[in-house]
């Protein structure tokens, strides 16, 4: 039972952390607001697809004005972050607390308060020691294989969304607009007295 | 072995060079302690330094002429046609394809500047020669390997049967391609040999008689699935016999003119395989074995295995597929069609690892308990097996009973 559970959370987590490295460019240039380019292939993949395979954005966030009148993400680039590794462990937290089946099977030699579980993957919080190889007692970290797949997971979100910065200062040449209170300027120009003519809102408006 | 160019043509650049002579190795005083149990399992064997430089006195080129393998023109030799790779003997090699570049097994891959190698080069008319060449990586999907040719850097991927690793025995390497060489050989023989006798007429070889076709009919209809299914249509069957029984007869005609009149209705000589050496037939239709105590291995048997009875079996299978079932799950949902806004991501993923942890701590949990059950329990709550009792009152019975072992196996 314990063999089925490590295969489930292996076979599990290389999915997961490959279904959102396919997701991530290999790099992101920001040139402009309206120009970032993305590079998802290397020259030899190309070669070897044929084509490049198209892709599509994972996660949809929105730019929006705060309070100071400066641009900002609806949702934090770290919190993007965040939240996928967050989904990692809650992944792992679900395969613990599953009850020994001896325990289940006969309630009447173990106490009903003090359960026994199956042992599963556990992440280790820091790097596993490797052993040293003269000592033949020490024995490798049987997780360690989970804190490679999440540091590289880690490492990739931080490098692919690092650029996102560099996209929020390219609006800053907007400060002036986002600052324009546009039921102020109406209210200014409006004289109701004198509305002005046709001939001349619609010349205001192709001009702009 | 340089090729003859005509006068009139440019002179190009020479494609095989002269080897370099061996540089001479700075003699250590090293001595290597002969310790044949010190090696580790699964460990490669490393040429020694008197290996390595008996290695590099053998031209691979001489050795392969001299066991008569014509390498050069390849579109000359009987079978040219046909790629050598498919004939390679991989028994031969002495290590595993990936090791030969990454000797060490190293998690970083072989040394940067590749492995030192010949590769058989082929020329714009078709000649070939073996040329030096660095060896990058191995290919496992192909089955080649790929690295560039040390004059031209030109990149190159050439299968195992043409390369000629630094660290390799020449002589086994010779051995290997000659005996690739003569399997070609006789796969071209057996192809023009079967094209003739199926390109034989057969419309003067008689066929089947009826006799014979009632005798086949009345064995091959007698079975339990055919028997009685009289209406069943033989004739596509019957024509099928009648083509390998004219092909068969054709085959002992063109043997026997083979061997009385030669080759003279066919283009050239065969070089068909030696014909394979029947067996003796046994005299008993049984293995013997050596004589032995059956009854104590059984005993033995029977009180170490848990697979004595046919409910334990039966519920490892049950637990097995139950098992196999949990291990095709997914604790995440990496099937994402479109894009999505962050918390709904977070809410597909929760949605998914709240269902798989509910999957094993109920649903897998109960199914495992209810197939144990079962099969371990009579109506009345009374234990079907002995040693299996899940009413088991002491903690110190359970410890010694065979149900302790077989839920913690």
């Amino acid at each position: 039972m314990e063999d089925t559970l490590l295969e489930l959370s292996q076979k599990s987590i290389h999915r997961f952390v490959d279904c959102i490295l396919s997701f991530l460019p290999i790099s992101c240039s920001v040139k402009d607001t309206c120009n970032v380019e993305n590079v998802y292939y290397t020259a030899e993949q190309i070669k070897a697809l044929g084509a490049p395979k198209p892709k599509f954005p994972l996660f949809q966030v929105d730019v929006h004005i705060n309070a100071n009148f400066e641009p900002e993400y609806s949702t934090n680039a770290k919190d993007v972050q965040t939240s996928i590794l967050k989904i990692f462990d809650e992944g792992l937290e679900a395969l613990q607390n599953v009850v020994l089946l001896e325990q289940k099977l006969l309630p009447q030699l173990f106490k009903s308060n003090q359960k026994l579980h199956l042992k599963v993957p556990v992440r280790p919080r820091e790097r596993p020691e490797v052993p040293d190889p003269a000592d033949k007692r020490q024995l490798p970290d049987p997780n360690t294989w989970i804190y490679e797949a999440y540091q590289k997971l880690n490492v990739r979100l931080a490098e692919t969304l690092a650029p996102l910065d560099d996209y929020l200062a390219t609006l800053k040449k907007y400060s002036a607009e986002f600052k324009l209170d546009p039921q102020a300027i109406i209210k200014q120009m409006d004289d109701e007295e004198n509305p002005p003519e046709a001939d001349v809102l619609k010349k205001d408006v192709l001009l702009h | 072995m340089q090729r003859q160019l005509p006068s009139s043509q440019v002179p190009r650049f020479n494609p095989h060079p002269p080897m370099e002579p061996p540089k001479e190795k700075k003699k250590t005083l090293e001595i290597e302690p002969i310790s044949p149990i010190k090696r580790r399992m699964g460990k490669l064997k490393e040429p020694t330094a008197d290996e390595q430089v008996e290695f590099t006195k053998h031209n691979i080129e001489d050795l392969l002429l001299g066991m008569g393998v014509e390498f050069r023109n390849p579109e000359k030799v009987a079978g040219g046609w046909l790629p050598l790779e498919a004939y390679d003997d991989k028994e031969f090699d002495t290590r595993l394809p990936s090791a030969w570049v990454n000797p060490n097994g190293s998690l970083l891959g072989g040394p940067r500047e590749g492995v030192g190698a010949q590769g058989l080069w082929k020329d714009k008319d078709g000649l070939c020669y073996w040329r030096k060449l660095r060896i990058m990586k191995y290919l496992p999907k192909t089955d080649r390997y790929e690295g560039f040719w040390e004059n031209t850097r030109e990149k190159v991927r050439l299968a195992r049967i043409f390369i000629h690793f630094e660290d390799e025995d020449p002589k086994i390497f010779s051995r290997r391609f000659a005996a690739a060489h003569q399997k070609r050989k006789h796969a071209d023989a057996l192809i023009k040999y079967n094209y003739y006798i199926d390109n034989m007429p057969k419309h003067q070889i008689p066929e089947v008689d009826t006799n014979q076709t009632n005798r086949v009919l009345q064995m091959t209809q007698n079975t339990k699935a055919l028997r009685g299914k009289s209406s069943a249509d033989t004739t596509t069957l019957l024509n099928e016999v009648n083509v390998d029984f004219a092909k068969t007869m054709n085959k002992i005609i063109f043997d026997k003119h083979c061997s009385d009149k030669g080759n003279n209705l066919i283009t050239g000589k065969l070089d068909l395989p030696p014909p394979i050496e029947k067996k003796e037939v046994p005299y008993f239709g049984m293995i013997r074995i050596p004589p032995h105590d059956f009854p104590s291995s059984v005993t033995h048997f029977i009180l170490h295995t848990l697979q004595r009875y046919t409910e334990v079996i039966k519920t490892q299978q049950e637990i097995r597929k139950e098992c196999n079932d949990v291990a095709s799950k997914d604790i995440y949902n990496p099937n994402i069609t479109k894009t999505m806004k962050v918390d709904e991501f977070k809410q597909i993923q929760s949605s998914s690892t709240s269902q798989t942890g509910y999957y094993l701590k109920e649903t897998w949990l109960n199914k495992l308990k209810d197939t144990t059950k079962q099969n371990f329990e009579k109506p009345g709550d009374q234990a079907s097996l002995p040693g299996f009792n899940l009413n088991v009152g002491s903690k110190a019975e359970y410890d010694q009973s065979d149900l302790k072992r077989f839920l913690v196996q």
